[in-house]
């Protein structure tokens, strides 16, 4: 049993050859077109957010407050030290005034006046 | 300069690219790819389709080559895969003959004319299981060695021997029925 077979004509393998650089060519101007339309909405989203933040209502200031509240300036806190418990000092009380209550009686001449400390 | 010094250098311009040289290296395995085709499907259409597909398999999987010598025996696997799916697809191979028989008839189908031989076996083979016609067409036709049909096929050497043997006597029984039943002999 002999295996021997025909050559094929030429034009057989051009066919071939031309069907893969086709396929190929459709292929890659398919990528091409995809990658296109792909940039282009990316654009047109970019466009449109912006065109959107662009038309939100802006923002009013904050209103302006006339009464200035003294600075106080934060107290200087060692970083390095640990912090320091301080005794509370004794406030001073200023001493106290003599109370004094006076005491009218029926005779518009005699008044009682008591004074207590 | 000679083809072969050429060589590295087409895989190297294909991979980057270059169309010309994918051209290139299709015209060198066009013939091992389109004969192979024909010789697995029977007829020049549908392997013109399946070496189209492979050629397409090769452009896409260019980097995977490390060098040109790695590119015959993969492309004759990815033939016969893809010939196996398009036949699957197409419901090309028709298993269904009549009375496979496998004893051998000596000397009828010699007596037919060559031309008519070919033709017959070119229809013979597809009547053939798939591996066993694989096995036939790239050990007897080809010319391969076992091992590398093989590592092809994905099976052992011992394997192969064994689908080649029972291919051939099925063949001939098949070529021997197909040869009485068009020609008379």
């Amino acid at each position: 049993m002999e295996f021997d077979f025909p050559e094929l004509p030429p034009v057989a393998y051009d066919e071939v050859r031309r069907g893969v650089i086709q396929t190929i060519r459709r292929r890659k101007h398919f990528r091409r077109a995809v990658w296109t339309v792909t940039e282009v909405a990316a654009c047109v989203m970019l466009a449109a957010t912006g065109l959107f933040v662009l038309r939100q209502p802006a923002i009013p200031p904050a209103p302006v407050s006339l009464v200035r509240f003294p600075e106080v300036a934060a107290p200087a806190v060692a970083h390095s030290l640990p912090p320091r418990h301080r005794r509370a000092r004794k406030q001073r009380v200023a001493p106290a005034q003599p109370l004094m209550v006076r005491l009218e009686t029926d005779d518009p001449n005699v008044i009682i006046l008591w004074t207590v400390n | 300069m000679t083809i072969s010094a050429r060589e590295p250098d087409i895989l190297a311009r294909a991979t980057l690219g270059d169309q010309s040289a994918f051209e290139e290296l299709m015209r060198m395995h066009e013939r091992q790819v389109l004969l192979t085709s024909l010789r697995l499907l029977g007829r020049l259409e549908d392997a013109q389709d399946a070496a189209q597909e492979t050629f397409l398999k090769l452009y896409r999987n260019l980097r995977v080559f490390g060098s040109i010598t790695e590119i015959r025996p993969w492309l004759y696997r990815v033939t016969v895969n893809v010939c196996r799916d398009l036949a699957k697809k197409r419901g090309l191979l028709a298993h269904e003959t009549p009375e496979f028989d496998i004893a051998v008839e000596d000397g009828r189908v010699e007596q037919i004319g060559l031309e008519q031989q070919r033709v017959l076996l070119a229809e013979a083979l597809r009547y053939l299981p798939d591996k066993e016609r694989a096995a036939i067409v790239l050990r007897e036709i080809e010319g391969l060695d076992t091992n590398e049909v093989a590592v092809i096929l994905g099976s052992s050497a011992a394997t192969v021997r064994t689908q080649v043997s029972t291919g051939r006597a099925r063949l001939r029984g098949i070529l021997t029925r197909l040869a009485r039943r068009k020609h008379g002999v």
